[in-house]
């Protein structure tokens, strides 16, 4: 799954550990998401939209290649 | 279980385990009951800096024991238990067939197996830590 998480975070000026205190999160989790290497669970992939007044899809986009 | 609670019986624990060690050095048995305390005095200070990091990262508002952390745990979990479980069943199914007559001390013998699952845990935990 891809996301445009480090996007979003850097235009707002957040640093990852800003986004983690406001997701309730780890750093390493942030990091892990910008990364592509972690999907987050539905509860926070919302929490994490929200933060960006947008939807799951618009932070979120699955990939074609059918990713788990 | 909050923080507070996990980090009292965590201490609990180990002066309990203290005084076990204690008491094994004033009854003569210096070689188990030095190695024990070695021990907790290293796992004292450890989950002393260890408790202090995650203070702070609480203050500010963060989770270290967040939905990555336990999905890393259930898989290393998962992975070290099935090795473990296949490990044991071959070995059985080796002594079964060829038999050799093996004298053990079972409280030893215990405590290698259960150190292989830990160490087998940690190290799959680490490397999906990596990998996620």
């Amino acid at each position: 799954m891809e996301n445009r998480l480090k996007e979003l975070r850097e235009r707002v000026g957040m640093t990852q550990e800003d986004l983690a205190a406001q997701a309730g999160v780890s750093r390493q989790t942030i990091i892990s998401l910008e990364k592509g290497k972690y999907n987050p669970s539905i509860n926070l992939a919302y929490k994490l939209s929200r933060l960006f007044d947008l939807t799951i899809e618009e932070l979120f986009l699955l990939k074609e290649s059918g990713d788990q | 279980m909050n923080q507070k609670k996990s980090i009292v019986i965590k201490y609990l624990v180990l002066s309990i385990l203290g005084l076990i060690a204690i008491w094994q050095i004033a009854s003569g048995k210096y070689d188990f009951g030095v190695g024990l305390l070695a021990g907790l005095i290293i796992a004292g200070t450890s989950l002393g800096i260890k408790n202090r990091r995650l203070s702070k990262m609480f203050e500010k508002g963060m989770n270290p024991y967040d939905e990555r952390v336990w999905m890393i745990a259930g898989k290393a979990s998962y992975v070290s238990l099935r090795i473990f479980a296949i490990t044991c069943a071959l070995i059985v199914l080796a002594g079964s067939i060829w038999g050799p007559a093996v004298q053990v001390k079972t409280y030893n013998f215990l405590g290698i197996w259960l150190s292989v699952l830990l160490l087998l845990y940690i190290l799959f935990y680490y490397y999906y830590n990596r990998k996620m």
